[in-house]
């Protein structure tokens, strides 16, 4: 008996669920966007004698949009152009689809224009009136289709496939029924882009190498000097007067690293077998012998013996 | 490379950049600045201009588009409408060619707002609005 109650409840919630989702999903345009198409393509038919139209095929619309055919015409919103008796007719085809979040696939969104004339404008003619299929996939994607429809008579006619329709004329409002929103960007950026994105780099990069070249180096060569085990260059063995390295076994006036044997006058290090004259004290670390990395490299001429 | 010869390329590039911005600057054209160079001007009242074309819309539309890019344009069977940041131009066709109407944003949304209402602004009328929210549930 609780398992039938529960089954019940639980199918109800399913409908109620499902006539949710069904109430808030809508297709591509509104059904008020879609009349309002279709009256405009009604009047460029009337006035061109071709019939216009658009069909949107939607996969994918995960609640928020329906999966499913968005079609109409002047003959009207859900009624596809080859409903009528139109001996030609220009269509908007295109197709939409919509992947889920966990897919690694993108949205995808393509369209052409089908038409019994010769030569009917392309999508490039869309293109070049600022229209692209993936203008489809924005939020406005709908204003996008909307456009691209309602432009179709002008391209026919630009293309010299028939009259033009009814040019517009202003007309005074005292009190407009809405007002301009937005803030278009600025002309210059529009139009030199690119070349003010060229020209900052340009700058910059200038004045970067300049400071480099001006500050940059020399905190190098004052860093430099202090780096043990840096730039210096290791002693060549035997070699008189080289500034021998830690492990560098040192000539005879090699100053000597740790483990440097020494020279006759090498004041020796730690591990300095020293000469005669070594100042070395023995087993005090640090002493002269090991590395003097705050001296500057130096040809120093190499010392007699006698010395 | 010596010192001398770095802070010589970095000064190149620095006057470079410099020459390549003023040239972006002076290159950069209001939509009434090159109508003026290139149209003729039939009135002008206010902040509203005509001017008139041999050419038809389409040709029109072309050349601004490409010498003065507008940021959004509607096009349908009365014209060809162009959105700048503000003014709005609406090109459309006359017994001789083409109309270039100019005004602020203000007023040509008004004008012409049979043709871009509820496109650029807000909008009341047979189908109210755009959803806008469109298929925000893709990705």
């Amino acid at each position: 008996m609780i398992a039938a109650r529960l089954t019940v409840v639980a199918g109800g919630a399913a409908v109620l669920l499902a006539a949710g989702v069904a109430a808030h999903a809508e297709t591509y345009l509104t059904a008020a966007d879609a009349n309002l198409l279709a009256s405009r393509l009604a009047e460029a038919t009337s006035a061109q004698n071709i019939c216009y139209g658009w069909e949107l095929r939607v996969e994918g619309g995960f609640g928020r949009l329906q999966p499913g055919v968005d079609v109409g015409s002047n003959h009207g919103a859900g009624r596809d152009v080859a409903d009528g008796t139109c001996t030609d007719y220009v269509k908007l085809t295109g197709d939409v689809l919509f992947t889920p979040e966990t897919s690694d696939g993108s949205d995808t969104a393509s369209w052409e224009i089908t038409s019994s004339l010769g030569s009917p404008p392309t999508a490039d003619d869309l293109a070049d009136i600022g229209l692209t299929a993936d203008d489809l996939l924005d939020d406005d994607g709908d204003e996008a289709l909307f456009n691209a429809v309602v432009a179709l008579p002008r391209l026919v006619a630009d293309a010299g496939l028939a009259p033009t329709p009814a040019e517009a004329t202003p007309v005074e409002n005292t009190s407009p029924a809405g007002d301009p929103t937005g803030r278009p960007s600025p002309e210059i950026l529009r139009q030199q882009g690119a070349s003010l994105a060229l020209g900052a780099v340009l700058l910059v990069g200038g004045v970067l190498l300049a400071l480099w070249v001006r500050y940059g180096e020399r905190v190098l060569r004052v860093a430099r000097p202090n780096r043990p085990g840096g730039p210096r260059r290791a002693g060549s063995p035997g070699v008189p007067g080289s500034r021998a390295g830690p492990d560098s076994p040192g000539g005879p006036d090699s100053p000597g690293g740790p483990d440097s044997p020494g020279g006759p006058d090498s004041p020796g290090g730690p591990d300095s077998q020293g000469g005669p004259d070594s100042q070395g004290v023995p087993g005090s670390p640090g002493q002269p012998g090991g590395p003097r990395p705050a001296d500057p490299p130096t040809h120093e001429p190499p010392e007699s013996a006698e010395s | 490379m010596s010192s001398r010869g770095k802070l010589i390329l970095a000064g190149c590039l620095a006057l470079a950049g410099v020459l390549v911005l003023v040239s972006a600057v002076l290159r950069t054209h209001s939509v009434r600045s090159y109508l003026r160079g290139h149209y003729g001007l039939v009135s002008s009242t206010g902040n509203s201009m005509v001017f008139s074309s041999p050419s038809s819309p389409r040709v029109v539309y072309d050349d601004l588009a490409r010498h003065a890019r507008p940021a959004d344009t509607v096009v349908d069977g009365g014209g060809y409408f162009l959105r700048y940041r503000g003014d709005i131009v609406a090109i459309t066709g006359g017994p001789t060619g083409s109309r270039i109407n100019v005004d602020d944003e203000r007023r040509g949304y008004g004008l012409w707002f049979a043709h871009v209402g509820g496109h650029w602004g807000t909008y009341s009328g047979p189908g109210e609005s755009f959803r806008g929210g469109g298929p925000g549930s893709g990705k």
